[in-house]
């Protein structure tokens, strides 16, 4: 189908007239579209966040080592340097027990009166371990188990990736899941939106199939218009999603903190926003064109 | 240049609104077709254009059979046709000139091509002078004569007017009717649906006359006839 530049250029300008003459249908199907974005964002950006946080966990393999009660100080001394000798350990850690009772107790915040009474002795000391490189965490655990005395448990960060993979797997296939609906929804709430302005021009395009304009000449305006309509919603959303997650990102991640987790963190808004946005003009576009699409096929049947 | 053989056409209502017609318009013939609303006029300019499609028979337009067009080729079929209505169907956001070209644009003409062209068209129906004239702010003979231009600025072989003049008064009815002649003169075939009795009787043209889906007389430099009164007792 091999279209002429200057019908090209009419479609264009047509496209663009259309959305300004009718200005008020297009507010709405714009508010429909930056509606169902930010749904789809949300989604999005919890993806992307599980995934991101996989990642990391991946690059930065850690091992946690809890020591016996009822070692003495040096013995615990002990287990740490024994540790430090087996080959592929980058760091180990000691975290005392006055160090983990403070992170539990911080980590309750206003709740931290439960804690009354109770003394920092009921936890165990631990060693907090990375590793060069994670394929070794089998080979340095089973090491561990074997060769030196006085590990009461060992926690390693394989279990919490298993389980963050299998999450972000799952998140994965429901978000696509309820983006496909979203999907059908929307496009079904802004072809609706996009009919009453054909229906207004109902007359326009029975005049056009008169005097012999193909419908796809016909379509192409309305198609350029909901592409419009597509992209003003994913501007619109794009921004609303940064300010709001800007917003969220900092309180969330200073709660992280004080939870005494160092591994999880929320991306910055800055390395979302290319993807984010392709995401959303993509699917604003799509959006749009297929809403025009269908909202034209009852019309064009003169 | 059109043809039909035994046609019938039912509406999906019920309604019998052709049946049997058969005749063959000749390439440069003016003919009207006349009878009571009702009788098929309509739904004979509606078949030539494949706005509709045939129940039963053949419909023959210059020289290819109409029924077997596919849907994809019904745009092409009608560049090559003019038509004309009652309500004019101008686009109200297009001036006059804007309408004209409209026509060309959707053929994707070339722009050289469009501005020699629609100028022709509008000097020929004399509206030269109001070719940036928005069709609210023209009478209704002038927006008529705005259609015509652009139904014959694709130089088309067949001209269709379906009531040309039923909105309006019998002064710009006579000049419709006379640019339709000129039309005509000028080697376009010409069709007109109508009811204008006065028009049909003193032009002298052929007349195929219709009552409830028949055709009823089929004469050349014909007349209106009375089969309006007729069919009124069975209607």
């Amino acid at each position: 189908m091999g279209m002429k530049i200057r019908t090209a250029k009419y479609i264009a300008k047509e496209g663009f007239v259309n959305v300004y003459r009718n200005k008020l249908m297009s507010l709405a199907s714009v508010s429909i579209v930056i509606a169902s974005l930010l749904i789809f964002g949300i989604f999005f950006v919890i993806v992307y966040n599980v995934s991101y946080n996989t990642e990391k966990m991946r690059q930065q393999p850690h091992i946690i080592v809890f020591c016996n009660d009822n070692l003495e100080d040096f013995e615990v001394k002990t287990i740490g340097e024994e540790v430090r000798k087996i080959e592929g350990i980058k760091s180990c850690q000691l975290t005392s027990r006055d160090e983990a009772f403070a992170n539990i107790v911080k980590s309750f915040g206003e709740d931290k009166d439960v804690f009354e009474g109770i003394e920092s002795d009921i936890l165990r000391q631990s060693y907090i371990i990375e590793l060069e490189n994670i394929e070794d965490s089998d080979r340095i655990i089973k090491e561990i188990k074997e060769n030196i005395y006085g590990v009461y448990k060992i926690n390693y960060s394989q279990k919490s990736l298993d389980l963050m993979t299998s999450v972000g797997k799952w998140m994965k296939v429901a978000s696509v899941f309820l983006i496909a609906v979203l999907f059908i929804v929307s496009v079904f709430i802004i072809s609706n939106t996009i009919k009453l302005t054909v229906y207004a021009r109902r007359k326009e395009i029975n005049i056009m199939k008169y005097i012999g304009a193909t419908d796809w000449f016909i379509r192409w305006p309305f198609v350029v218009e909901g592409i419009i309509i597509g992209v003003i919603g994913a501007l619109a959303a794009f921004i609303l999603t940064s300010y709001g997650y800007r917003s969220v990102e900092s309180s969330i991640n200073m709660q992280l903190a004080q939870m005494g987790n160092e591994f999880i963190e929320l991306v910055g808004m800055s390395y979302m926003s290319m993807r984010l946005i392709l995401f959303y003009s993509i699917l604003g576009m799509v959006v749009g064109a297929l809403g025009s699409i269908i909202s034209m096929r009852r019309y064009l049947k003169v | 240049m059109v043809e039909f053989r035994r046609v019938y056409k039912k509406y999906p209502n019920g309604t019998l609104a052709l049946s049997a017609a058969t005749f063959h318009i000749r390439k440069g013939e003016f003919v009207f077709l006349v009878g009571s609303s009702g009788s098929g006029k309509t739904t004979i300019t509606k078949l030539i254009m494949k706005e509709e499609d045939v129940t039963k028979g053949k419909v023959f337009v210059d020289g290819y059979d109409v029924s077997e067009f596919d849907k994809s080729e019904i745009p092409y079929l009608r560049r090559s046709l003019g038509a004309v209505f009652q309500d004019f169907r101008l686009l109200p956001y297009k001036t006059a000139y804007e309408n004209v070209a409209f026509a060309m644009q959707v053929t994707e003409a070339l722009p050289k091509e469009i501005r020699r062209q629609v100028p022709m068209a509008l000097a020929l129906v004399g509206l030269s002078r109001k070719a940036n004239v928005y069709p609210s702010q023209l009478s209704g003979g002038e927006q008529q004569r705005v259609a015509l231009a652009r139904a014959i600025v694709n130089n088309p072989s067949l001209l269709i007017a379906d009531e040309p003049t039923g909105n309006l008064d019998p002064e710009n009815s006579w000049e419709i009717m006379n640019l339709l002649c000129d039309i005509n003169n000028r080697g376009t075939t010409v069709i007109v649906a109508t009811h204008e009795k006065a028009i049909v009787n003193s032009l002298k043209k052929r007349v195929i006359a219709l009552r409830r889906g028949s055709i009823v007389r089929d004469e050349q430099k014909g007349v209106y006839g009375d089969e309006d009164k007729n069919s009124q007792v069975y209607s």
